[in-house]
């Protein structure tokens, strides 16, 4: 399959022309990452975003030691995009590649190459939407926090460890600061 | 007096966005309703659908919340330039406090229509509101999370030997999750603005009810 087939699969390009597509790319080559490669180090500048295009990744947090798994990104879905629109930003997980994978890398270069590009529109407006998405999930999660409601989706770990007991703790179960 | 260039240029400074020029951001304020504000005049009102987002671009903003019994909250003082009330049009969701001038302002209202326009427009227009807005929100979440970390870590190396003995010591306040959230809204909370314990209660109690309410937008 083509690169610009694979990107017309994918449901946020659905209404882009073929056209802005074929220039989309020409700004943002498609680059391939083999399986097991490091797409992304934690700690690293987060200046270049990624669009996958085919493949699986596995994002994973070093924290005290211990590597744990915190979420698997599909095709089309976009990754480290914070450091596109604030500078000075670090990567908050390293990226590996679970099979052979194909991205598209944006930085900024490209986001001002194809700022208007219908594809980028697109891009930009789904971004929003997961922005605001993540602060009103953050919010919850603080008041989560805050009121001692225990978090639904750490159930079984609050079985096998004692109930935090101040909001500090709270909030180190829910942002995995412990 | 300052013409909507400077005006463009005064927010990128205070608030450098990726990619947008101050002509392209002018342009933005140029599809947006400029007007003059006497202090005290209202700009929104909690609870109200957000049909609008603002720019404010001379004087200052005072946000505030009601508590059950009916009495304004003071929760903070936004100094221009500034931008608020977007996530509204973002996520259909409700006002999330009130706004109302504090001294004489200027500030440039996008109605939802002209909203929805420029943000669809494939233009240096579109991509200057498009990425203000990007860099708003991330700045937003970054500033949150940061607040989060800072709270959860320090402190972390020395946990309490026994339970109880000590634990509220080493507990967030109240005052430090009531910034989180302002960083989170946007509003960058200073320690003058932020009230006692009880403001926290009356916040989180309201936004919860809120949250039930729009349930689908998660």
């Amino acid at each position: 399959m083509s690169v610009v087939a694979k990107l017309q699969s994918i449901y946020l390009f659905k209404d882009v022309p073929q056209r802005s597509l074929e220039e989309f790319i020409v700004h943002a080559p498609p680059v391939q990452f083999p399986r097991g490669s490091e797409v992304f180090r934690q700690g690293s500048p987060a200046d270049v975003a990624l669009l996958l295009i085919e493949g699986r990744l596995i994002a994973q947090v070093e924290a005290g030691g211990e590597v744990r798994e915190v979420g698997e990104i599909r095709p089309g879905e976009i990754l480290g995009e914070q450091g596109l629109f604030v500078p000075g930003g670090k990567r908050s997980a390293t990226v590996v590649a679970a099979e052979a994978c194909e991205c598209l890398l944006l930085d900024r270069r490209v986001m001002d190459q194809a700022a208007t590009n219908p594809a980028v529109v697109k891009l930009e407006q789904h971004l929003l939407g997961t922005l605001a998405r993540r602060i009103r999930k953050t919010n919850q999660s603080i008041q989560q926090a805050w009121k001692a409601e225990a978090p639904t989706e750490t159930g079984a770990i609050a079985e096998a460890t004692p109930a935090p007991t101040t909001i500090r703790q709270r909030l180190a179960r829910i942002f995995g600061g412990s | 007096m300052a013409t909507l260039l400077d005006h463009a240029q005064n927010l990128l400074d205070a608030h450098p966005s990726q990619g947008v020029t101050p002509r392209a951001l002018a342009a933005v304020f140029s599809s947006a309703s400029i007007d003059r504000l006497q202090s005290g005049q209202a700009v929104c009102t909690e609870g109200d659908p957000g049909d609008a987002m603002y720019f404010l671009m001379k004087g200052a903003v005072l946000v505030q919340r009601r508590d059950p019994n009916g009495h304004m909250r003071e929760l903070a003082t936004m100094q221009a330039p500034a931008l608020f009330g977007q996530m509204a049009l973002i996520d259909n969701s409700p006002r999330s406090a009130s706004c109302m001038a504090e001294g004489d302002s200027i500030i440039a209202t996008l109605d939802r229509t002209t909203y929805i326009g420029v943000l669809n427009e494939p233009t240096s227009r579109g991509t200057a509101l498009r990425r203000v807005l990007l860099a708003s929100l991330t700045r937003q979440l970054v500033g949150a999370n940061g607040r989060i970390t800072d709270l959860i870590r320090p402190r972390e190396a020395s946990p309490p030997e026994t339970e109880g003995a000590g634990v509220e010591d080493f507990d967030v306040s109240n005052t430090d999750i009531l910034k989180v959230s302002g960083v989170l809204d946007g509003w960058k909370l200073d320690a003058a603005t932020v009230h006692q314990a009880d403001t926290m209660e009356v916040v989180f109690t309201e936004d919860q009810r809120r949250n039930r309410k729009n349930k689908t937008v998660y």
